[in-house]
């Protein structure tokens, strides 16, 4: 009886994972795993698990604000996202994206002052505006550049460090890397970057599926359209539900990577990346896992750095700024929804460099 | 042996089925729509209750109340547009009784009805780990009493020093018009990374909560506090070494942690230290609504 009670839980799992086609549960497994070490970071002394104790509240704490900093700002995304599901469609996209693979990255890249989301955000818009038949390098550079090419992280920028090289060179090199990675993306086949689900976010599924075809049909009259579907759901709850939806697929990332970003902050010394991080090089670097770790919103970050602008230097501010908010913990995990895992490694790997590279020639020649 | 292995099979099997049995159960269309909605409705009550609580601050920064005011409102208007799905559910569900009656007597088409269903809805579909994942925050909050960031948070963090100065200049202007006696550890602390030096005249007059480690050799303490930017995750300590005039409680009757009321002079110091802060009165005081300060 013993023997077998482990069985029928493995073969649940399998089934599990049969039935998602993506192991979810290693992730929930990694979690658990992770709240166990900070709650048993040592209990055997009364003291001992005070601190235990104290310190598991203090990531709750941290836990907890990252993910009420971060929610508003999902959950305008997933708005956002589901009225573009509902009242876009696919002809409008293909209009006004122009065909050249120049231009089209460029328009990507600029595309964040039409959508203004960030990083949490930016992924629900993206997966549905894919659904769209938006292409490839398109979006890749609208993911990557959102983030920062958009007024509210501009202006909030500004207000950490006014107009100076700090403002300029994130919005530029933002630009530029998007820009890059996403013409990178022109030679790749959508099927291969591609979770099926995201090609199927809009053909075949029942909420927006029939939406773009009876668009097709008849592009005239709004109104026809809202009141085809079903009669018994009027568009604007429509978007609402599918941004509900987009909130709950996007929201299981947000809040494992905040997770794990409250991890790290409860359990590894501020101070070790921070002595590391004086040299043209090793800064850069440090910013950048700094970033990866923190998983700031793009809104908000600028005020971060701030708190390190006098101990490090400008090149790696870059670091922090510009890699920070296409890559980190939270939207790493995000990105794993939408795209193949290899794609989603090619997502960080390739940013990575150019922002390294960006950074580092910025300390060497320029070293403001 | 083979008595055996036919036995772990059926055992399988039966497992199998009833994984499947709620697995469905959890993936019926009704079922979906209700926890997606009460799921979507019970994040914004849970951050309904830490505005109402007061206790939000804990979290984020002032500037951005309004923001969560919003992502309430969101969540709960998105949590309710599930009752269409709900109602349609129940419709459709009517209609296809007859139909999965009929189903359930052949395997076979059931395991195709099955797929079918599964393709359907697989990129939306709420699993167990979804579930548990988005359920969280609640979870969590409910059963860990909200808190600040305290002595616990110390732990990994140093009393920042460096990269203080520019924390905002607006902050830094500020600081340096207001009274002495209104000025807050931040502020202090900006002035003299700024080069102030103490006068006579100056009376300090903060709150901030007792740090005993790491205090400096004539310190009994470091009056600390933290300041947020956005969100307590970027949260960084500033703190006053606190030494005490004769005839205050000693450093032994001070409690970590205890949030304290200090008046007092600075004591003049040589070179870039921050200056020793002489208290000359010491209260304990409760906890501050606003437990961060902001820059």
């Amino acid at each position: 009886m013993n023997q077998t009670s482990p069985l029928p839980q493995a073969a649940a799992e399998s089934i599990e994972r049969r039935r998602f086609g993506r192991p979810r549960w290693g992730v929930a497994a990694f979690l658990v795993f992770a709240l166990l070490v900070v709650l048993a970071s040592s209990i055997n002394t009364p003291q001992a698990r005070f601190f235990a104790a104290e310190r598991f509240q203090t990531f709750v704490t941290i836990f907890l604000s990252l993910f009420i900093e971060a929610a508003p700002f999902l959950i305008a995304g997933s708005i956002v996202s589901g009225f573009i599901a509902v009242y876009v469609n696919q002809g409008m996209v293909e209009r006004y994206i122009p065909n050249h693979p120049l231009l089209a990255a460029l328009a990507g890249a600029g595309l964040g002052f039409v959508f203004p989301v960030c990083e949490c955000g930016v992924v629900p818009v993206t997966r549905r505006l894919y659904g769209k038949g938006l292409p490839l390098p398109v979006g890749i550079a609208f993911l990557l550049a959102a983030p920062v090419i958009n007024p509210v992280v501009i202006f909030s920028t500004f207000a950490a460090f006014g107009w100076g090289p700090v403002l300029w060179g994130r919005v530029v090199f933002s630009m530029l890397v998007a820009f890059t990675v996403g013409l990178i993306f022109h030679l790749a086949r959508p099927r291969e970057i591609l979770l099926p689900e995201t090609l199927a976010v809009s053909s075949g599924h029942d909420d927006s599926g029939d939406h773009e075809q009876c668009d097709d049909h008849d592009h005239s009259h709004d109104h026809d359209h809202n009141h085809d579907h079903g009669g018994t759901r009027p568009g604007v709850w429509q978007a609402l539900m599918m941004a509900g939806d987009d909130f709950l697929d996007m929201g299981r990332y947000l809040i494992a990577g905040a997770m794990l970003a409250a991890v790290m902050q409860t359990v590894v010394p501020q101070s070790t990346l921070l002595t590391i991080g004086q040299g043209p090089i090793i800064s850069v670097f440090v910013m950048m896992a700094l970033a990866y770790i923190l998983s700031v919103c793009s809104t908000v970050d600028a005020f971060i750095a701030l708190a390190f602008s006098n101990a490090f230097t400008t090149g790696s501010l870059f670091g922090f700024l510009v890699f920070g908010p296409m890559v980190d913990i939270k939207s790493s995990l995000l990105f794993m929804g939408v795209f193949r895992r290899r794609t989603v490694l090619y997502l960080i790997l390739l940013p990575l460099a150019l922002v390294a590279v960006i950074g580092v020639f910025w300390n060497v020649q320029v070293g403001v | 042996m083979t008595g055996r292995l036919a036995r772990d099979r059926t055992g399988e099997e039966v497992s199998q089925d009833s994984a499947t049995i709620t697995g469905r159960l959890l993936r019926l269309p009704k079922v979906q729509a209700a926890l997606k909605g009460l799921l979507l409705l019970g994040l914004g009550i849970f951050l309904f209750t830490r505005i109402t609580s007061g206790t939000l601050n804990y979290y984020i920064s002032q500037r951005f109340d309004w923001l969560t005011v919003a992502a309430v409102l969101g969540l709960i208007v998105v949590g309710l547009s599930y009752r269409y799905l709900l109602q349609e559910a129940e419709d459709s569900d009517a209609a296809s009784d007859d139909l999965a009656a009929d189903r359930s007597g052949k395997a076979g088409s059931m395991a195709e009805g099955d797929s079918r269903q599964h393709s359907h809805e697989h990129s939306h579909a709420l699993g167990w780990s979804g579930l548990v994942l988005i359920s969280l925050p609640i979870v969590l909050g409910l059963l860990v009493p909200p808190r600040p960031l305290g002595v616990a948070a110390l732990q990994n963090r140093e009393i920042s020093a460096g990269g203080l100065d520019s924390v905002l200049p607006a902050a830094v202007g500020s600081s340096l018009v207001k009274e002495s006696s209104e000025r807050t550890i931040l502020d202090w602390v900006l002035a003299f990374h700024q080069g102030e030096r103490p006068v006579e005249t100056d009376t300090a007059d903060v709150v901030g909560f007792v740090y005993l480690d790491d205090a400096a050799d004539e310190a009994a303490f470091t009056l600390t506090r933290f300041v947020v930017g956005c969100c307590a995750a970027d949260a960084m300590a500033v703190g006053l070494p606190v030494s005490l005039a004769a005839g205050l409680p000693s450093e032994e009757a001070l409690e970590e942690g205890q949030w304290v009321r200090v008046v007092g002079r600075f004591a003049t110091s040589a070179g870039d230290r921050i200056p020793v802060l002489l208290a000359e009165q010491l209260e304990a005081v409760p906890e501050p609504n606003q437990p961060y300060l902001y820059p």
